[in-house]
């Protein structure tokens, strides 16, 4: 028990450091790979729904407070729903196929990105399609695109 | 009754701690501005402001080198800046003596700059900018802030040439200041200016200034020329020489006035 909250705590360490330190760096105009939300599907995949949940409030947490969002609660938001979701993924990675699995991991990283783009613009002048086409398909790809090599080089047997 | 209420909460745990988590989220985003959210705000940040570190390390490292490079450069162009800075000083102060000088004379001169000097083949010469253009006639006299410099042996249109005083074949008809002595003044043939045949009843001493004497057709009076550095006897023991410094540096020369007329 104690070594799962370790290996979560040092996978949502990482995640911060790489945000921190790469996510300007890799940035293309503007969009930046969401490396949180990545290590918050891992273990929501891994753990279940609960832990992933649970996760997913407190990094969405740490995010908010240092200053990754510039609205504090909206991440926790995100990264609850997104935790939640990554959950069903628990245990079933081997037994759908790879098409599957991929396709809903994309679902999780669009409905977190629309949650939280939807609501920090708001009271802009944007409209929702443009937040969509601006925003949020392009954060998808990007953080998916990661998540995918991540997932070659580093694939996690269940 | 409880049983089932905890069965219910149990079975359905996710869903019920997902909605208080949402529920949770929203509050804070709501009430983003209250003092207790932003209290836990900086509480997170200050707890996981070490993070950072490493970023704004690497940040500081990437920006140290650059900033290096960047005041290397211009470290060079202030440098190559102070010297034409320090060089403009100099030469305004020298213009400004220049100005004070043209001033204060009561005769009609014309400035010119010192184009060439040095390097004749034969004899010491220098070329000034001015000619016949600017009014420059032969045997006009040439001075400078700090004294005589010599005469205009030659003129052209847009430049001339002047015979300067450490010349083998110089001489100038000059006064001692203080004992009124007259003398002629002509190169030594060493770069130093001596005045032979000063009569030994003659009271010529050190740091005595020498100054043209106006006898010449060329040279008006008063013009400084150098101060007395040595008073000896001659071989001869007959006269004595008097060994002159000369006020004026021809090998810095930059400037000088030619004086058309007086």
């Amino acid at each position: 028990m104690l070594k799962k909250i370790l290996n979560n705590l040092g996978l949502i360490f990482l995640a911060l450091f790489l945000q921190l330190t790469l996510g300007k760096l890799v940035s293309i105009q503007d969009i930046k790979p969401d490396f949180l939300l990545i290590a918050v599907i891992f273990i929501g995949e891994s753990r279940g729904k609960l832990y992933g949940e649970i996760w997913g409030f407190i990094v969405g947490l740490i995010a908010d407070g240092i200053g990754l969002s510039m609205l504090f609660g909206i991440s926790a938001l995100g990264k609850t729903i997104a935790g939640f979701i990554s959950g069903f993924l628990h245990d079933s990675k081997r037994s759908m196929g790879r098409f599957y699995y991929y396709s809903i991991v994309a679902t999780i990283m669009l409905i977190h990105f629309i949650i939280i783009y939807t609501i920090y613009y708001n009271s802009s002048e944007f409209n929702l399609q443009y937040i969509v086409l601006r925003y949020v398909i392009p954060s998808t790809i990007y953080t998916f695109i990661i998540y995918v090599l991540v997932d070659i080089i580093y694939p996690r047997e269940q | 009754m409880f049983k089932t209420i905890y069965d219910f909460l149990y079975d359905f745990k996710e869903y019920i701690l997902l909605a208080i988590l949402i529920l949770l989220s929203f509050i804070l985003i709501l009430t983003g501005d209250s003092p207790q959210v932003d209290r836990l705000q900086s509480n997170i940040s200050d707890t996981f402001a070490f993070l950072t570190f490493p970023k704004n390390f690497i940040k500081r490292t990437t920006n140290l080198i650059e900033e290096n490079q960047e005041l290397r450069r211009r470290n060079l162009q202030l440098s190559r800046r102070n010297a034409e800075l320090v060089d403009a000083y100099k030469e305004n102060r020298r213009y400004e003596k220049m100005l004070q000088f043209q001033d204060t004379v009561d005769y009609k001169v014309i400035p010119a700059r010192v184009i060439n000097y040095g390097n004749m083949s034969i004899g010491q010469a220098a070329m000034l900018n001015v000619g016949t253009r600017h009014g420059v006639q032969k045997h006009m006299p040439v001075v400078c802030t700090e004294g005589i410099v010599g005469k205009v042996v030659s003129s052209g249109d847009h430049t001339a040439i002047v015979h300067v005083f450490n010349d083998i074949n110089f001489r100038l008809s000059i006064r001692f200041v203080d004992s009124r002595v007259l003398g002629i003044l002509q190169p030594r043939g060493d770069g130093a200016l001596q005045v032979r045949d000063i009569p030994t009843t003659a009271v010529v001493h050190p740091g005595e200034e020498v100054v043209t004497s106006g006898f010449s057709d060329i040279y008006p009076p008063n013009i400084r020329v150098g101060v007395v550095e040595e008073v000896k006897q001659s071989e001869t023991r007959n006269y004595q020489v008097a060994i002159v410094d000369p006020y004026v540096q021809l090998e810095s020369l930059e400037e000088a006035f030619v004086i058309l007329e007086y």
